[in-house]
């Protein structure tokens, strides 16, 4: 996690800025912006980008006719454009208790800040408007999406008072952010999902119902990933003042097992309602991960 | 099952070791803040009862294995299929040699003797558990235990060489239990390798059960092999010393008369030659021999001059080497008497007639001195000393001490009167006097009837010791030899060996107002004995007996009269000599009776325990033979370990199904389509 006396520019790493500049991050489906931007809309517009030709009916802009359609054949026509749009993203950062784990330095809430902070730069940077949610039991913070520059310092700003504390509610506060945002959005979740399976999984349903694209970015820690310990632990819970002492190399199989299960729901929950899964470790380089993350998106999109 | 160290049975509460060391490693966790508790109470939840299950069956293993490791090491010895199965090769295989002189025999048509025979066998025999078991070496002559390291060079160990001596196998199994006893050999196979001579199995021999019960109560499995090696051999002749007597002639010269008895095992009828040897001087003679026993007694003229010296009498080489010759030494008889060291009294003068001797005149009584002062004493005929009053002291006592031995004995008597001494005289000293109630006496209850000053006769009668009428005693300490004991323990007549002779306690007196010591019945035999005894003193040749010569005198250097030979006074019969003493040893009695007893004859001297013949090879008799099965429970601690760490490794929380699992868990940095 940044400490209190480092500034907020210390969570943007000119490398990681530099290694993005070249690869905007697009969303996945059309979005409803106020201005336009380099996204997708679901209207008509006045882009370059050819979309149909339509019969007049009363009322439309007579200026929008084809004439060239209508000298040749006599027929009312309106050629339409796509409209382009900007983009909308919030930013859901857990803060639960469980986050604040690490085996190594960086702890999992540090490491999605990280991430939270460089993607934050990057769409600011492009034109786009970023927000931020932070969930501990219930919302901690909450700012709108905007897309001026000075958003960005309070974005930021917010992101080095983020501390791990207590339980999570994500899954009501993404049905809350599905229900709050009127236009469609892009969500970038960034969680361990130490939650409920199911009341996730139907948030992301929520959430793509309202037409939002949905990322997920699991952050997990290597050592919950191989739980490798040897002698008898007693494990005391980072979310509450439950403990359990235990031989790990009895439950190590079942935990394991466990773990694997949910995962993969966690990821199939994902997939089906066509949210961007990602299982990061908080011990990777993050460059290296938002390279890949961005690189993949404008892939899916070219492909579709 | 029983066990050969079963001390450390009382490690048995270490199998608690792995427990213990699991619960101390439970109290030493430590705290780890986990965030992803909820896969963590799941999974104790569901995996709980099988890695309890494995945890458990780890603990048993591991418990298994230290029991398994405890038994081991204590040896355990069982009996059934378990020890036949387990206990192929004998641990200790003990190899009991005859190599009394009629081992030497030649087997008919061979070169090879008994003994060369039987090692021979014992060669093939030890073949196939050459470097599985342990050989032990006890043979007959020595009774010493030897460990043997190469089977196969059993020829050339000296403890396996020939000797002119005797065997006596019940001693020798006696001495094999011993061993055994003392070294806590697990299984174990006796091989005896013997001609069965009846004179050294001695078939009827009381102390056969006594030693056969005690091989039977032995916890570990014992089974005896017979290599008998009594075949055919060839003809032999044996030539035995029945007498010799120093005869004085007129005119002052002197002449030897040898009394021989032959042995043929075949009546040649011919004349034997023989060499005669006197004093190194050889010269033919001729036995004549018509029958298979014969008495046969030559006289030979010594001339004058020498008044000690020996000679031989050896027969040509035949089926048997040992016994073609005898060896006798002659020497002056020396006179020799008793001397009192008492003021004169009572029974000062009882003990002066007791201990006298016939002379030209009649009986002599024995010298008595008052003197105390050893340079007054003539001791050159004397042989027993009797000393009446206080113990000596200081030089004296070491005079004393010296004359018993140098061969001489010494008795002692209490001092009259009560008064009591406290000097202390060859470990034992005089108390407080005791007198019997009126009209009681104090019954001898006890006393040695064998051999000794009290022994019974040749004919067979015994003294009358307990017939004495002992009315006062002095009480002795000691640290002797009880020859005769009081009915309520006290000593009565105490032997305390000194050198080659002996000191002897008798603690009444022969008068009155002690004992009926002085009507002579036990006094006249027990002194005369003594006075016989301690003339050994003053003698200068002596006749022993191949393998029966005492240890002092095997340490005292006796050297072979033949210049470099290399016979030992141990273990061959001939003529040694001490300085100016000469000994003749001859090869033992038991060695001329030639009869063998057969196999089947000396089968049920063993009674229940296992006897095989060396013929009869083919399988172990295991009706109820009890062996050592360590090897079990080596493979059993082996097998649980091998477990235990297949079950570490494997099954629920292994490694290898962790890294497995680990794979699958591996971040995919490649995003959902």
């Amino acid at each position: 996690m940044a400490t209190q006396e480092s500034s907020s520019e210390s969570l943007i790493d000119p490398a990681i800025t530099a290694r993005l500049a070249a690869q905007p991050l697009l969303a996945r489906f059309p979005m409803e912006g106020s201005v336009s931007g380099m996204h997708r809309s679901p209207h008509r517009g006045s882009s370059v980008e050819f979309a149909e030709y339509r019969q007049y009916v009363p009322g439309d802009d007579l200026r929008r006719l084809d004439w060239r359609v209508l000298g040749r054949t006599d027929r009312y026509y309106l050629k339409e454009f796509e409209a382009e749009t900007n983009l909308r993203c919030y930013f859901v950062i857990d803060c639960s208790g469980s986050m604040g784990f690490t085996s190594g330095e960086t702890t999992k809430l540090d490491y999605a800040i990280k991430l939270a902070a460089h993607l934050a730069y990057q769409i600011i940077g492009q034109g786009d408007a970023a927000g931020l949610v932070s969930v501990g039991p219930k919302i901690i913070t909450e700012i709108p999406p905007k897309r001026t520059p000075s958003h960005l310092q309070l974005i930021l700003d917010q992101l080095q008072e983020i501390r791990p504390k207590g339980e999570t509610g994500l899954a009501e506060t993404l049905h809350e952010l599905a229900e709050k945002a009127k236009r469609r959005a892009l969500v970038l979740i960034f969680s361990d999902c130490f939650t409920e399976l199911d009341p996730l999984v139907h948030s992301f349903q929520h959430l793509r119902f309202q037409k939002h694209d949905v990322g997920l970015f699991h952050i997990m820690d290597p050592k919950e990933l191989a739980f490798d310990f040897d002698r008898p632990i007693r494990f005391t819970d980072l979310e509450s003042s439950f403990s359990l002492v235990t031989e790990p190399s009895m439950v190590r199989d079942a935990y394991l097992e466990q773990l694997q299960q949910f995962q993969s729901g966690l990821q199939k929950g994902c997939h089906e309602c066509n949210g961007d899964y990602r299982l990061v470790l908080n011990h990777q380089d993050a460059g290296q991960v938002l390279g890949d993350f961005l690189v993949d998106r404008a892939k899916a999109l070219s492909i579709r | 099952m029983t066990f050969l160290q079963p001390i450390l049975l009382y490690a048995l509460p270490l199998i608690l070791l792995p427990v213990l060391i699991h619960l101390l490693n439970r109290l030493r966790h430590r705290t780890q803040q986990w965030g992803a508790m909820r896969f963590l109470v799941a999974a104790s939840r569901s995996s709980v009862n099988r890695a309890r299950l494995k945890q458990f069956l780890i603990l048993l293993f591991r418990t298994l294995a230290v029991l398994m490791l405890i038994l081991f090491l204590a040896r355990p010895l069982t009996g059934g299929w378990m020890g036949w199965a387990f206990a192929s090769a004998p641990d200790t295989v003990l190899i009991l040699l005859d190599r009394s002189a009629s081992m030497e025999t030649r087997l008919a048509g061979t070169p090879r003797s008994r003994r060369e025979q039987a090692i021979d066998l014992i060669k093939s025999a030890a073949e196939p558990y050459q470097g599985y078991s342990n050989f032990v070496l006890i043979e007959s002559a020595g009774s010493t235990a030897q460990t043997i390291a190469q089977v196969d060079q059993l020829d050339d160990h000296p403890l396996a060489a020939s000797s002119d001596t005797t065997t006596d196998m019940p001693s020798l199994l006696q001495r094999a239990l011993q061993w055994l006893n003392d070294n806590q050999a697990g299984t174990t196979e006796l091989w005896m390798a013997s001609d069965l001579q009846r004179s050294n199995w001695l078939p009827s021999d009381d102390r056969w059960s006594s030693v056969i019960q005690q091989f039977e109560g032995l916890p570990q499995s014992v089974q005896f092999r017979l290599l008998a090696v009594n075949e055919q051999t060839e003809t032999d002749v044996s030539l035995q010393l029945a007498d010799m007597a120093l005869m004085e002639r007129a005119s002052d010269t002197r002449s030897l008369r040898i009394t021989a008895d032959l042995f043929q095992s075949l009546a040649s009828g011919e004349i034997l030659n023989a060499t005669r040897t006197l004093n190194g001087l050889g010269s033919a003679i001729e036995i004549p021999a018509q029958a298979n026993e014969i008495r046969w007694q030559d006289t030979w003229d010594l001339g004058s001059g020498r008044d000690q010296g020996w000679g031989s009498l050896a027969l040509a080489a035949d089926g048997n080497p040992r016994n073609n010759t005898l060896y006798f030494v002659y020497g002056e008889q020396r006179a020799h008497e008793a001397m009192v060291l008492s003021d004169p009294s009572y029974e000062a003068g009882v003990l002066t007639l007791a201990s006298g001797q016939m002379g030209p005149d009649g009986w002599q009584p024995s010298r008595m001195e008052t003197n105390r002062s050893p340079s007054a004493w003539k001791l050159d005929r004397v042989s027993l000393i009797i000393w009446q009053g206080t113990l000596p002291e200081d030089a004296l006592a070491s005079d004393l001490q010296a004359f018993a031995s140098s061969g001489g004995v010494v008795l002692c008597l209490p001092p009259h009167g009560k008064q009591d001494q406290a000097t202390l005289f060859a470990g034992a000293r005089w108390m407080e006097s005791q007198v019997a109630a009126q009209d009681q006496t104090f019954p001898v209850g006890r006393w040695e009837r064998g051999t000794g000053l009290l022994a019974d006769t040749e004919e067979g009668f015994g003294l009358n010791v307990d017939q004495l009428e002992i009315i006062q005693r002095k009480r002795l300490e000691h640290a002797g030899k009880v020859i005769a004991a009081f009915s309520d323990g006290e000593p009565m007549l105490v032997q305390q060996e000194m050198g080659q002779g002996s000191i002897y306690f008798l603690n009444t007196l022969p008068h009155p107002n002690w004992s009926s010591l002085d009507q002579g019945t036990v006094l006249l035999p027990l002194l005369q004995r003594a006075r016989t005894q301690g003339a050994r003193r003053l003698e200068k040749t002596y006749f022993w007996t191949c393998g029966d010569i005492g240890q002092l005198e095997l340490e005292a250097g006796w050297q072979p009269i033949e210049e470099g030979s290399d016979r030992s006074i141990q273990w061959h019969a001939g003529i040694y000599r001490l300085g100016d003493k000469l000994a003749a040893v001859n090869v033992p009695d038991e060695e001329f009776m030639p009869q063998l007893a057969e196999a089947e004859e000396i089968r049920p001297l063993f009674q229940e325990v296992s006897l095989q013949l060396f013929e009869e090879t083919s399988g172990r008799d295991t009706s109820n033979l009890q062996g050592e099965v360590w090897r079990v429970f080596l493979f059993g601690m082996l097998i649980f370990l091998l477990v235990e760490s297949a079950l570490m490794v494997s099954g629920p929380g292994s490694t290898a199904h962790a890294s497995r699992t680990q794979r699958t868990l591996n971040p995919q940095t490649k995003g959902a389509a």
